[in-house]
């Protein structure tokens, strides 16, 4: 290793390490109007916290084997290598997993944010179109790991389960990004990491505090931890060791996924005038 | 008519109770059977021996004798009270509730320090003392007495809302001489004389009090409104510039003398007061509305659209400002031409957006890149699911494209049930065609 990769090593770590410290909980913006409830946002929560609860919790409680839970629901889950080679479920496990989480928190802080930036994006998109751009990008966002696999580029050989919602819902992040871009949102911090009597525990502390934030800081701080985060399980798995199973390029490509998918479901209004007022000034 | 049965056995069971010492249930019976028959002789007399006070006993023994004068016992009662009665209490001298000078018992005004002593109440108008917290006639609060201007400006502000502009009128002179160097007392005077609408009195009391307070922006502010609205724009100008230049924080000043400057056609210092205006209050709604007015008189369509949109989305749905919006919004937005929103561009924009999940799982499905191992099957459902999404983006967003116009006439897709016949077999039909390219059998 040279110094240099150290070096850069060293900074990506730290990077990593200081943006995990805090998560940005998005509590209002300034968007208080709906057109009508959100039913797909409702509806995709609804499904994602049933299905939690029917394959985490009834399931895992009827076959109080961990092993074997994982078998039986290994299936449903994406691993790249088994979608190349045409074993099991293919392009509908894509589907499948980003309706599994691993654990509560997993699931809590995705339905979070899914609540807060889908509801604001279905106001504009309406619920079918949303529901269709949260799937692209569920797509596209797998897209990664499994052209990957294509391309033989994978260290572990793809045999990595991959599942959560995270990537959609990063690209239903960057899509409300890009449609406002100038909103402010109010954000509570939430640190991660609280040292008790000089241990530090992985107890996540929100603070009582409304930090009005551009929606841009979403994004960049998702993307540069995304980056970070990734690089280093790539260098980690050169030197034969998993740094983390969080699928951090799926989540840059779900910000990739909801950024170009959206164009294809806005309506002609918002492409129109956006242009028009832009040729005008 | 009373039943003569019942008061006999009330008065049997009172007369018990209270031989048995319970004193509280022989009162409850013995004030029944008094309640049924009044002129019970023996129910009188043994309600005096439960009753508490000296003075309910002696009301009983009366009633005793009012019955039968001859009454022996009664009498010996009455004399017993009348030896052991307690001394009536002193009669409390009448003193001023602010000075606590001696005040004669009929006077209106303190003597030593002129302080009122009665005022009309606000609910009912009897003239009670002041040292009333509420009303006994009605019940009105009246507040506190010993807060000085501050009781007087409640009580001014009671009487306004109730119509009795003369009270009030007095009750804010009250409270200004009270404290003729409070400066929340001088505006709230001067704002009780607006509200009466004396004007005349609240531009002098505002002026009274720029002179006690001239470093204070509030006075300037409101005096600048009240000559906004006489229509003294150089007047209101000088005024509000003041109050921008006290307190630059102000954004009601600061978007009030925006105002002033967008009447005037001085736009660019109009521009800057109102950003600085959203900058200090960011959800001052008619503060946007007015930026966006002076950034399209600037030639400033996009900034003027982003501030409608911010006006409109602080505004509430119906309000007038929403409104206001709504109207310019769709004036600087004509339709789009139909070309556009209904041609062949915009419908491969839709096609293809429905056609994103289905070429994506036949290309994830092949396995391969470059993907030239689609199955044949998943060949031809694609080829389904191009059909079904164009029928699917008819239904919904291109209705009136140049195919459905052929096929439905010039109005295209028009009627719920023309969209029913080619969306339902569209979304059928993508449904079934994702299905197939996802099954790999």
């Amino acid at each position: 290793m040279s110094e240099f990769e150290a070096l850069m090593i060293y900074l990506a770590w730290g990077v990593d390490f200081l943006l995990s410290l805090v998560f940005l909980l998005p509590v209002k913006d300034d968007r208080g109007r709906h057109r009508s409830f959100p039913y797909m946002t409702v509806g995709i929560i609804v499904l994602n916290t049933l299905i939690f609860v029917l394959v985490n919790i009834v399931l895992f409680l009827q076959i109080d084997d961990p092993e074997v839970w994982l078998e039986q629901v290994k299936p449903f889950l994406l691993v790249p290598a088994d979608v190349v080679e045409g074993k099991g479920l293919g392009a509908l496990s894509v589907i499948t997993s980003a309706f599994l989480h691993a654990d509560l928190s997993h699931l809590v802080y995705n339905m979070l944010f899914l609540f807060f930036f889908g509801r604001k994006l279905e106001d504009v998109l309406g619920p079918t179109k949303f529901g269709l751009l949260y799937l692209a990008c569920a797509f596209v966002s797998s897209l990664g790991s499994i052209v990957q696999e294509m391309l033989k580029l994978s260290v572990t050989q793809g045999t990595v389960p991959e599942l959560g919602a995270s990537g959609a819902i990063m690209g239903i992040v960057a899509a409300y990004l890009f449609l406002f871009p100038g909103q402010r949102i109010r954000t509570m911090p939430v640190l991660f990491w609280v040292v008790l009597l000089g241990i530090p525990l992985p107890i996540p502390l929100p603070i009582p505090v409304m930090i009005p934030m551009p929606a841009w800081v979403f994004i960049l701080h998702s993307v540069l931890k995304d980056i970070a985060h990734g690089w280093l399980q790539t260098k980690a798995q050169e030197y034969g060791f998993v740094y983390s199973l969080t699928g951090s390029f799926a989540h840059l490509g779900g910000i990739i996924a909801g950024l170009t998918c959206l164009y294809f479901f806005l309506p002609a209004e918002i492409l129109h005038y956006r242009h028009r007022v832009g040729e005008e000034t | 008519m009373h039943d003569t049965a019942q008061v006999t056995g009330l008065l049997q069971h009172g007369i018990a109770a209270a031989r048995a010492g319970r004193k509280e249930e022989a009162r409850q019976y013995l004030l029944q059977a008094t309640d049924l028959d009044e002129r019970n002789e023996q129910a009188w007399l043994w309600l005096s021996g439960v009753v508490e006070s000296f003075e309910d006993r002696r009301v009983c023994l009366e009633n005793v004798l009012a019955i039968n004068p001859a009454n022996p016992h009664a009498r010996q009662g009455l004399r017993w009270l009348e030896e052991h009665a307690p001394p009536p209490a002193p009669v409390a001298e009448e003193r001023c509730p602010r000075c606590q000078s001696p005040v004669p018992s009929s006077g209106a005004v303190c003597p030593q320090c002129d302080q009122l002593l009665i005022v009309a109440c606000p609910g009912c108008g009897e003239y009670i003392e002041v040292e009333h917290p509420v009303c006994p006639e009605c019940g009105c609060l009246l507040g506190d007495f010993r807060d000085g201007a501050h009781y007087h400006l409640g009580l001014a502000r009671a009487y306004l809302e109730r119509e009795r502009f003369t009270l009030a009128q007095e009750a804010g002179d009250r409270a200004e001489a009270e404290a003729p160097d409070d400066p929340e007392v001088l505006e709230a005077v001067a704002a009780l004389h607006e509200r009466m609408g004396h004007t005349d009195l609240a531009v002098l009391t505002y002026q009274r009090a720029i002179e006690r307070h001239p470093e204070s922006a509030i006075y300037y502010a409101r005096l600048g409104a009240i000559y906004h609205r006489r229509a003294m724009p150089d007047d209101a100008r000088a005024m509000y510039e003041q109050a921008v230049r006290l307190d630059s924080n102000d954004s009601a000043a600061l978007f009030a003398l925006a105002q002033l400057y967008a009447e005037a056609g001085v736009l660019s210092g109009a521009c800057r007061l109102l950003e600085r205006a959203v900058e200090v209050d960011p959800e001052h709604a008619e503060a946007h509305l007015l930026l966006s007015d002076v950034y399209m008189r600037l030639g400033k369509s996009k900034q003027a659209v982003q501030q409608y949109e911010r006006a409109g989305a602080l505004s509430k749905p119906g309000s007038a400002v929403g409104r206001e919006v709504q109207r310019r919004l769709t004036k600087l937005r004509p339709g789009i031409s139909e070309q556009h929103a209904q041609g062949w561009g915009e419908t491969f924009r839709r096609v293809t957006g429905l056609m994103l999940l289905p070429v994506l799982a036949a290309w994830v499905n092949a396995g391969v890149i470059p993907p030239w191992e689609i199955r044949p099957a998943a060949l031809g459902a694609l080829a389904v699911a191009f059909l079904a999404s164009y029928l699917w983006a008819c239904a919904t967003d291109v209705p009136r494209n140049d195919i459905m116009r052929a096929i439905f006439g010039k109005a295209g897709l028009e009627r719920l049930w023309q969209k029913a016949l080619v969306g339902v077999p569209g979304v059928a039909l993508w449904g079934a065609a994702l299905g197939v390219i996802m099954w790999r059998g």
